[in-house]
């Protein structure tokens, strides 16, 4: 789908495509789907919505706490519905995709589930544990079925837990420290999986798609925010946020430089860099200096200076990657 | 030219097609993520640059004729580098100093209606509006195309949003976009700038879908007034997904399906148009979900992925349903979806059978 249409477009920019021949080319290029095509998406598409549909309908049901009805019977709807699609999931004659669709709506049964646990028996559970239990209840499940968006999901959940977890308790210096605490673990937690996923890409064969730049995106936005926040508070002085940030730089440019090349990493790398600089430059020459219209044009011209760079640099190495 | 090129050329050559020598050298795309910090780094600039003009020239922010003045002239210029520019760093430049002068012009605007007396929000959106589809239509820059055609869906939804209609917006920019997106080759010298704006409408879009979901539709927007077609929003709305959904069907329809598969197709989108009634914004997803597989667009279908879960969110938090009639409308919508499609797995596999073509389980 995607190669075809760069190919459509270049050819159409290039001028091989005489202009009055262009709807005729779209039509031949094949890249409009076929009835066969457009009969397994509608498939799928029918697959997943009413599935998903179901899995929400008891999520909603169970939200709703209806005092009427017996614990029980509420219990028993849960469980019946996580019965019958893990059922699904090892039926035999199940294709691999209703696999995972069952698979996907069991997962999201056993956080229904726990969550009426705690509706029911008031528990006074704290939030990150409901979610903790709920991924480490559904990592097999999420092994075997060996679906890139369920392990995205798993992933989110434990995000759920850590960002909750440092809210709840806070850091090792204590709760005023919990924000800066949660980023670390986030940062840490998204780190390791980027790498894991990077490793099993390379090794195993797993898919390398869209989860893998979420979670370099996952793994540089609280990295960032560490860092903006030490600059924020109290400037550019030694501390270990600042050695972190730049093996983190240092991590990203030799990985997607040279072992794996991918643009779009380093255009985030870019980013991160390009915010930092523009808080630390607004540190020195405007809350420490006094707010003069210059600094304000020596801030975007560093902006713009900044911004152009990157953008030169990505697309060259853009086209080195695409030769 | 790679071999996938090679063999793509051979494919147009055997539909009839004259290809030509290249007149050009291949340009090489820039990725979209290239193109997001370029507008990022522009946009962050020309704040900085409008805290200059605010404090280097305090008699421009506080007149709104020389605001207003100024903003022109700024983007007359960013428009003439634009023109010239053959480097990133003037296009980068150009961009700053427009969105500089977009920003002076909203500051003028907002001094001139704050005295009128209809609603300043209403007046603001609409000429913001009118003046973001000025820009994306004439600027020459793919990026600040982009942008124009996301802050125009924006303003329309600010305009919009203050008659308590703005479902009727985010069903105007599906619209927009799916004609936008079914027509991006018709004209082959432009078709760059027709992506361009598709692209800003399918951001927009899924910007308005947020803020609709989080319910914080603007925190600016306090004063909204009821307008008489108040009351048709959701109708108007359903009519909009109708029509942008027919539009696709008839593209599709063109050289596809039988007479019982077209009547089939209606009949599901009756039932997602029921839905959509319903379930605000679902039927939005799935129509960019069906138009960006109907040409070939897989970013269009992630994003018709993305506004579906938005749009199963905002189902849990609205407030005119309870949450036990919302479960048992998905139960109801999921048991029907899974019946059609066993019945549409009986007829298709009848039908591949029957053509030799195998079954829908080979591709499962």
């Amino acid at each position: 789908m995607a190669s075809t249409r760069r190919e459509l477009i270049s050819l159409i920019e290039q001028g091989v495509i005489p202009t009055e021949q262009v709807a005729h080319a779209v039509q031949a290029s094949g890249l409009h789907p076929s009835n066969r095509a457009w009969a397994v998406f509608i498939d799928r598409l029918l697959l997943w919505l009413g599935g998903l549909a179901l899995a929400f309908a008891v999520l909603f049901f169970v939200a709703y706490n209806w005092a009427e009805m017996g614990h029980w019977l509420r219990f028993g709807v849960v469980q019946a519905a996580m019965v019958l699609a893990v059922g699904i999931a090892i039926w035999p004659k199940a294709s691999p995709m209703v696999q995972r669709l069952a698979l996907t709506s069991a997962t999201l049964l056993v956080g229904v589930l726990l969550a009426l646990f705690g509706q029911v028996y008031q528990t006074g559970a704290d939030p990150w544990q409901l979610f903790f239990s709920w991924a480490a209840l559904t990592l097999p499940w999420v092994w075997v079925a060996r679906f890139e968006l369920l392990w995205v999901l798993w992933l989110g959940l434990l995000n759920l837990t850590v960002g909750l977890y440092f809210r709840t308790w806070g850091g090792p210096f204590g709760v005023l420290s919990s924000s800066d605490a949660a980023l670390w673990g986030l940062f840490w937690l998204n780190t390791l999986a980027l790498a894991t996923w990077e490793w099993g890409a390379r090794y195993r064969n797993w898919a390398r798609q869209w989860a893998v730049r979420l979670l370099a995106v996952g793994s540089g936005v609280p990295m960032t925010l560490l860092t903006m926040t030490l600059i924020a508070d109290v400037g550019l002085v030694w501390s270990p946020v600042l050695a972190v940030y730049s093996l983190w730089l240092a991590v990203l440019y030799g990985v997607y430089r040279y072992w794996w090349p991918d643009v779009f990493m380093l255009a985030g790398g870019c980013v991160s860099v390009i915010a930092v600089t523009t808080l630390l430059l607004a540190r020195l020459l405007l809350w420490e200096g006094d707010w003069q219209e210059g600094s304000l044009m020596l801030m975007a011209i560093a902006v713009l200076a900044m911004g152009t760079g990157a953008v030169v640099w990505l697309k060259r190495l853009h086209q080195e990657a695409s030769q | 030219m790679t071999r996938n090129g090679d063999d793509f050329k051979a494919k147009l050559s055997q539909a009839n097609i004259t290809l030509n020598e290249p007149i050009k050298p291949l340009p090489l795309e820039t990725p979209w993520f290239v193109r997001a910090l370029q507008a990022f780094s522009g946009w962050l600039a020309a704040l900085f640059l409008l805290g200059f003009i605010a404090m280097g020239m305090v008699f421009v922010v506080e007149s709104p004729a020389t605001s207003m003045g100024l903003g022109l002239v700024m983007i007359g210029a960013a428009y003439a580098l634009l023109r010239r520019a053959r480097s990133d760093v003037l296009e980068h430049l150009a961009l700053a100093v427009s969105l500089a002068g977009q920003l002076l012009i909203a500051w003028a605007l907002v001094e001139w209606w704050e005295a009128s007396p209809y609603s300043l929000w209403s007046l603001l959106g609409w000429s913001l509006f009118g003046l973001q589809c000025v820009l994306a239509m004439v600027m020459p820059s793919q990026v600040h195309r982009v942008f124009s055609a996301f802050a125009a869906s924006l303003a329309l939804y600010m305009a919009l949003a203050m008659s308590v209609m703005a479902p009727v917006a985010s069903g105007l920019v599906l619209l927009a976009m799916t004609l936008l997106w079914l027509n991006e080759f018709r004209w082959p010298g432009r078709f760059k700038d027709v992506q361009a704006w598709g692209y800003g409408l399918l951001l927009g879009l899924l910007v308005i879908q947020w803020l609709a979901h989080s319910g914080q539709a603007l925190p600016l927007l306090n004063d909204m007034t009821d307008s008489a077609w108040a009351g048709l929003k959701s109708w108007l709305n359903v009519a909009l997904i109708a029509l942008a959904l027919l539009l696709v069907f008839l593209r599709v329809f063109q050289n596809l399906l039988s007479f019982r598969g077209r009547w089939a197709a209606y009949a599901c989108a009756t039932a997602l148009l029921f839905v959509s009634f319903h379930i605000p914004s679902v039927g939005q997803g799935v129509v960019v979900l069906l138009l960006g597989f109907a040409i070939g667009h897989r970013l269009l279908v992630g994003a018709g992925v993305l506004s579906l879960l938005l749009g199963i969110g905002s189902y849990y938090y609205w407030l005119d349903s309870t949450l036990l009639m919302k479960s048992l409308t998905l139960l109801v919508i999921g048991g029907l979806l899974l019946l059609l499609r066993w019945a549409l797995r009986q007829w298709l596999n009848t039908q591949m059978a029957t053509q030799g073509d195998g079954s829908l389980d080979r591709d499962a």
